[in-house]
């Protein structure tokens, strides 16, 4: 599981196509994730900690936790695509031509769009669905449930534009030979 | 031989205990009385989806039949949602039989489970709520004071209203809390308390017998139900019914075997009750949430205190029938 | 469609994929949600009705994504990489490391078996086999090599010393264990200590062995030491300690759970880290992104893997095979040795929480009906998903190696060094296999 901590691999990834407002809305991305992550701790420190010395403690905090892990988990995805960070067995496909590179390139994006386009559009009946029914958690304040759906229909969608311009771009690629690769650090 | 039709029945639980014992008595039966046609294929432990889905699954039929639980889904099924309420209605049978009368009878109930895509099938039931304590029996409502405690749901707030330190953890993970002190007191049924051994880490049980959680159910997708012949609906609605006898025998008897087992042996579990005038002021406290749940009800569209008033009247229906006729399985 | 066939092609696809660079995420989830639209859509022996197939499909699909992350359980997660990503950042894990080496400098492979010291420490801080490869092959790797170690040694001593990450507690594994058997995670974490310790044990043998058969492998350390440095070593590692006094106290004497340990955990390491001034703000603001990244891109794969888990149960190909093994009535041993090859196999070339989704379904329910010790199997789960961390042709300890290393380490030399330390592995396989009270004995007299 564990693909931690790869900073070669990661500079190795390169940006293709990039407008200026998607780059920087997956880099807030990975920002509101981090932030996400900080009151996460804090969350669970404080009632811990309130529990044990004040015998009091943080109201739905599992509701709220539960919020903070589908936010924090989602945003940073469309970055992550981005610079193709996802994790493949490269061990087979060493030996291939550039060419078959792209090719293979164009294959990791289409499967990709086979899983994340059916996955963005379900997520975004969820979220309709939520806030059609006024769906809420069972707990003391009955909070509802969009805030999460919300955040998690668009780490998958910002997800889904970037795997469409990856592909336009390995398309341009392999039409243009490899002369677009500008893009490449 | 495969049968005619199978069914696809998802279940958020693992596959033991009185619950899937009995919902797979349910299964067999319905194999045997439709001569075969009805089959069952069982998904268990959310294997295919969580129980916080099982609404939706069933509803888009991802599965045919699934188990809902109210808590999980608390907008979706508010109506039904009156079985949580904490009132002193500790009998399992009776308030199994009152939910399932309000479900199949009640309109705003039969609206509620069509708008859903849902067929409302038959229910189940945690059985009466007790506490187990590792060193100390809850007397008094003031024994709840400051006290560590692992509670869930309506029942849970009030506990915590009464000033209990209200941890929020499953069931499985009650035994460890117990032990090492996380939380020093459980709400809990009696059967499991046995399932999950707290009676080796906690000795002291609170014979409580307050009400019980009942905003569980049975539901089947609504094309699949029309799907079957008639003679085979018919056959899964006297299945669905009849259920409630077996269900309500059969916690009955585990938690009175349960109870048998740990209060004998090496190690025996001590058992107390809490003092009567002690224990209205609690139930007192209970009906103070009625108005919380109507209120909750009236916003969204439906007519709580009409649906509160029906299942109260049905509860004092069963119980005047158990009163006069006793159980039907002693008949 | 046939649903047993679709399942077969299902998982061929998969493998092709697979092989195909396709990212691991991609390859499960795609699978996954097309087998689970046909499943539905064209029911067998029915008429296809696409429509229908996709409403059905839809609930899977957000149930294994948002149910399954909408959890309190599983924010443990995030923060014990978070504690990891702080740990390194603010150089706690390098003092552990400078504290094991300065004390082993005599002992022939000192650095070797001080790498794999640090390992252990590091992994019990973290509970991530990955995050320790990739941090201790950054910090012993080049200092190896400047002593005159031998590359295989030098780098497969990192490779498998990490994989004691997930055996020694904490570790993410036995919590999605201990979640998807409703065993207690605390006991799991238990269980884990003493085959940790084993396994460590068994990698010095290894080391000493080989070193004594080739010496010029590992070249005598010779150092200029300063009286009082080993104390001094010893004593820079206390935040470490503290860390881990911090966790196992807590659980353990009934202070919080295992969840709430890794929030307060690592929050005492950032507030270590910034009260000794060793982590900046910088550095701070990096270790949140990385959690994040390496979050996103973990349940990626395990959302992949959900889904496709979801659909393997939908086939009905694990309640088969459950009924295969069963009838066909062989001795509980051969069943655990099927099992054990499995996934052994599965570990060539999938990651170790595809493997542990995959395959829990099939396995537990088989080892119940055998009346064994889901908590001993656990552990043993846990030692076949580490030996898959290592074993070609994926073992991804190996490549973060050869990434964190540089371009003049070759993987083949990784995994020639990683050989000699597989016999051990089987060693210590069969040992936790034939006598469970190596894993059991720990977890028992606590409980
Ligand atoms: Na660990
Ligand atoms: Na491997």
């Amino acid at each position: 599981m564990e693909q931690l901590d790869l900073p070669n691999e990661r500079s190795q990834g390169h940006r293709g196509v990039d407008p200026a407002f998607l780059v920087w809305l997956e880099n807030a991305g990975v920002v509101v994730s981090s932030i996400t992550i900080v009151i996460l701790a804090g969350v669970i420190t404080t009632s811990v900690v309130g529990r044990t010395f004040f015998g009091s403690m943080i109201p739905d905090d599992l509701v709220i936790s539960g919020e903070l892990m589908v936010t924090l988990v989602a945003l940073p995805w469309a970055y992550i695509t981005a610079e193709r960070g996802h994790i493949a067995v490269e061990l087979f496909t060493n030996w291939v031509s550039d060419r078959a590179r792209i090719k293979l390139d164009i294959l990791a994006a289409v499967v990709g769009l086979a899983m994340i386009g059916p996955l963005t559009w379900a997520t975004g009946i969820a979220l309709w669905q939520a806030i059609d029914y006024g769906s809420y958690f069972d707990g003391e304040f009955f909070l509802p449930e969009w805030p999460g759906r919300s955040m998690f229909f668009l780490g998958f969608f910002m997800m889904l534009i970037r795997l469409f311009l990856i592909l336009a771009e390995d398309i341009a690629r392999l039409i243009y030979n490899g002369k677009t690769e500008k893009g490449r650090k | 031989a495969k049968a005619e039709t199978m069914l696809r029945w998802s279940d958020g639980q693992p596959n033991r205990g009185v619950n899937s014992e009995t919902l797979q008595w349910m299964a067999s039966e319905l194999e045997k009385r439709s001569n075969g046609d009805l089959g069952v294929e069982f998904h268990w432990g959310g294997a295919l989806f969580k129980s916080k889905s099982a609404v939706k699954g069933v509803g888009t039929r991802s599965a045919d039949i699934a188990t809902i639980i109210a808590a999980y889904t608390p907008k979706e099924l508010v109506a039904y949602s009156v079985g949580d309420i904490p009132l002193p209605n500790s009998d399992v049978w009776v308030g199994m039989r009152a939910m399932y009368e309000l479900a199949t009878t009640h309109p705003a109930l039969k609206k509620m489970f069509d708008d859903l895509n849902l067929v409302y099938l038959t229910n189940l039931s945690t059985s009466a709520i007790e506490i187990l304590c590792k060193d100390k029996f809850i007397n008094t409502l003031d024994d709840l004071k400051g006290v560590k405690m692992r509670a869930v749901g309506p029942y849970g707030r009030i506990f915590k209203d009464l000033g209990a330190d209200v941890a929020r953890l499953s069931q499985a993970k009650v035994y460890n809390a117990l032990d090492s002190g996380i939380v020093e007191c459980n709400q809990n049924y009696m059967y499991s308390i046995e399932v999950f051994k707290q009676n080796d880490v906690a000795k002291k049980l609170t014979k409580l017998d307050w009400g019980q959680h009942l905003a569980f159910g049975v539901v089947m997708n609504k094309e699949t139900y029309e799907g079957l012949s008639d003679a085979n609906r018919q056959v899964l609605q006297e299945v669905s019914s009849d259920f409630i006898d077996q269900f309500a025998r059969r916690i009955q008897e585990a938690n009175i075997k349960a109870l048998e087992r740990m209060t004998s042996g090496d190690s025996p579990l001590e058992v107390a009750e809490m003092d009567p005038n002690e224990k209205a002021k609690l139930e007192k406290m209970g009906f103070d949430t009625v108005p919380n749940w109507i209120e909750r009800a009236n916003d969204a569209g439906l007519p709580g205190q009409d649906i509160f008033d029906s299942y109260m009247a049905l509860v004092a229906k069963y119980e005047k029938i158990r009163d006069e006729k006793g159980y039907p399985w002693n008949n | 469609m046939d649903p047993f066939l679709l399942g077969i092609c299902g998982f061929a696809i998969v493998i092709i994929l697979l092989a195909l660079r396709v990212p691991i995420a991609f390859c499960l989830g795609s699978v996954a949600v097309a087998c689970t639209f046909l499943f539905y859509a064209w029911p067998h022996g029915g008429e296809f009705n696409g429509s229908a197939g996709w409403r059905s499909a839809t609930t899977i699909l957000t149930s294994n994504s948002y149910d399954f992350v909408h959890s309190f359980e599983l924010t443990m997660v995030p923060l014990f990489i978070l504690l990891s990503q702080v740990a390194y950042h603010a150089g706690i894990t390098t003092d552990i490391y400078n504290s094991a080496r300065v004390w082993l400098a005599r002992v022939p492979g000192g650095l070797a078996i001080a790498s794999i010291l640090g390992c252990g420490g590091f992994s019990a801080i973290t509970g991530s086999s990955v995050a320790c490869a990739a941090a201790m092959g950054r910090i012993c790797t080049p200092e190896m090599l400047k002593a005159g170690y031998g590359q295989r040694l030098a780098t497969s001593s990192v490779a498998v010393g990490g994989t004691l990450g997930s055996l020694i507690p904490p570790s993410v594994p036995f919590i999605l264990y201990g979640i998807f058997t409703e065993t207690s995670i605390s006991k799991l974490f238990l269980a884990g200590i003493l085959p940790g310790i084993i396994s460590l044990v068994g990698y010095i043998i290894v080391v000493l062995i080989w070193v004594k058969m080739s010496p010029s492998e590992a070249p005598q350390f010779s150092e200029e030491k300063k009286p009082g440095d080993r104390r001094r070593a010893a004593l820079k590692a206390w935040p470490a300690v503290l860390l881990f006094l911090i966790i196992v106290v807590g659980i353990y004497g009934g202070v919080f759970t295992t969840t709430e340990a890794a929030g307060i955990s690592a929050v005492t390491a950032i507030f270590l880290g910034v009260m000794m001034r060793r982590l900046s703000f910088a550095s701070f603001i990096l270790s949140l992104r990385e959690t994040a990244y390496q979050t996103a891109m973990i349940f990626m794969i395990v959302f992949g893997a959900k889904i496709f888990v979801s659909f393997i149960s939908l086939t009905g190909v694990s309640p088969w095979l459950i009924a295969q093994v069963q009838a066909a009535n062989v001795s509980d041993w051969i069943v655990i040795a099927i099992l054990c090859l499995m996934f052994l196999v599965l570990g060539m070339f999938l990651d170790p929480i595809g493997i542990l989704l995959l395959t829990l379904p099939v396995s537990i329910p088989l080892v119940e009906n055998m009346g064994l010790d889901l908590i001993w199997f656990g552990v043993i789960v846990v030692k076949l998903l580490e030996i898959g961390l290592i074993t070609p042709p994926v073992g991804l300890n190996a490549f973060i190696i050869k990434a964190v290393g540089g371009k003049d380490i070759q993987i083949h030399s990784i995994f020639a060094g990683i050989s000699r330390f597989l016999i051990v592995e089987v060693v210590i396989l069969v040992m936790l296999l034939l006598f469970p009270i190596l894993s059991l004995l720990i977890p028992n007299t606590m409980y």
